[in-house]
């Protein structure tokens, strides 16, 4: 006799994992958009510090959106 | 040479559903970016055409085709998956038809055991494996898609909310050219695989290649790439404009929390061994991103119409898949029921086709 096969751990660990992460990479991609809007607004602002500040949040956080854009094409090519 | 005739026609059949599955499927991939004017709609079904033909490339996993597990593996023979086929095409025109996005996969799911049932009776198909690999799935994908969705939008506006909307928009678009791609990837890489399995095995039940060296060979990789690329970039019109504006209508910050949740959750599922259906993903996350911002934002009338579509998917396609086991073996066991079906059903969608095309023109690029 044939039993049930869904993996319920596996499905579990998606209920939770797949919102978080994709929380984490609309959050970390708009901290990058946010950033560089804020560095521009900043900077045309004559706050020539803070400009740059934001600007590296944004550089940071579209390093890290690159990264898991990375991660996401692996997930692909790897199977 | 009947067994030849057969093989040829699998393989055209299969090649046809490729492509219906390419243009059929084109919305989960682009209809966001076009409604929010991230690209143009030619721009973007290009994008996700040449993506699909890559992602085609990718993997060669073949050997779970999209039936195991749910019908039982003897009482497969050529004509039930040419069967199988027609189901499959049926339904996903038909879906095309009126708008309404479905799964490809559980359209050939449901046209293979429609076709099985009729050929071998209810012992040729597992109940279990329709649980673990269809309901299931088709419950949770949805559902997992609009809460992420949903959790990624509230925490994108707490982000950018009180900012100037000129650049915050122009970088959600910008984003939305790369969550874009990589769904069009993944899709390429996961449904391709589909019809090259199916031609694989038809080429082995043949005898044109052999069991025990289970490969796939180039050319079935090409033809099968270039069908679902060549659908996608037909581009389902009338499915995009539902995804893309009929069911809510979307900012460029929502469009990117939809496809990068959307492409997050198919990823993350994939990764834990869990293969969801991109459609019922993106369906999820469109509403999802919708419905988190204003529930009344969501239109639930088309959103209950697909979710009609998804409950009938499995058999309708499983009902034109057994009509067409039942109507091609009339004309016995040899090639000329697969040959007069295939006519049939040529000459009935090419009549639908004329008669829509009387009544006007179809949605095209210019009206999403």
């Amino acid at each position: 006799m044939r039993t049930l096969a869904v993996d319920i751990g596996g499905l579990v660990e998606l209920v939770w994992f797949a919102p978080l992460a994709a929380v984490l990479v609309t959050a970390t991609f708009s901290a990058c958009v946010a950033g560089a809007t804020k560095s521009t607004d900043s900077r045309r602002a004559g706050a020539v510090g803070e400009g740059f500040a934001w600007l590296a949040v944004a550089v940071a956080a579209g390093a890290a959106t690159i990264a898991m854009v990375v991660v996401g094409i692996l997930v692909i090519v790897t199977g | 040479m009947d067994s030849d005739v057969i093989l040829v026609i699998v393989v055209a059949t299969a090649l046809a559903f490729d492509f219906t599955n390419g243009f059929h499927d084109t919305a989960n991939a682009v209809a966001t970016s076009i409604s929010t004017k991230a690209m143009s709609p030619r721009a973007a079904v290009a994008l996700a055409a040449i993506l699909n033909f890559a992602g085609a490339f990718i993997s060669l996993e073949v050997a779970a085709t999209v039936a195991s597990g749910i019908v039982e593996g003897e009482f497969i023979t050529t004509t039930i998956v040419f069967a199988g086929l027609i189901g499959a095409i049926a339904w996903n025109l038909a879906t095309w038809y009126f708008g309404l996005p479905s799964s490809s996969s559980h359209a050939l799911i449901g046209g293979v055991v429609g076709a099985a049932f009729v050929a071998s009776g209810p012992d040729a198909v597992i109940g279990i494996g329709l649980i673990d690999k269809v309901i299931v799935p088709a419950l949770v994908a949805p559902l997992v898609a609009f809460v992420s969705a949903g959790l990624a939008i509230l925490f994108a506006y707490r982000i950018v909310g009180r900012l100037r909307p000129g650049p915050v928009n122009r970088g959600f678009r910008l984003g939305q050219i790369a969550s874009g791609g990589i769904l069009a990837l993944a899709h390429g890489t996961n449904d391709a695989q589909k019809t090259m399995g199916i031609i694989t095995l038809a080429l082995v039940a043949n005898g044109n290649l052999d069991a025990a060296d289970f490969h796939v060979p180039f050319w079935v990789i090409v033809s099968s790439a270039a069908a679902i690329a060549l659908g996608t970039y037909s581009g389902g019109w009338r499915i995009i404009r539902t995804m893309g504006s009929r069911i809510i209508k979307m900012d460029p910050a929502q469009g990117f929390s939809a496809q990068g949740a959307g492409a997050t959750v198919i990823l993350a599922a994939s990764h834990l061994g869990y293969p969801l259906s991109t459609t019922h993903v993106i369906s999820g996350s469109v509403m999802g991103a919708g419905a988190a911002r204003r529930l009344s934002a969501v239109r639930w009338g088309v959103a209950g119409n697909m979710a009609m579509a998804w409950v009938l998917t499995l058999p309708a396609a499983a009902a034109i898949g057994a009509l067409a086991y039942g109507f091609s073996r009339i004309f016995g066991e040899g090639a000329l029921g697969p040959v007069i079906t295939s006519v049939c059903v040529i000459a009935l969608i090419a009549a639908t086709l004329g008669r829509r095309l009387q009544r006007g023109p179809a949605i095209t690029a210019a009206q999403t």
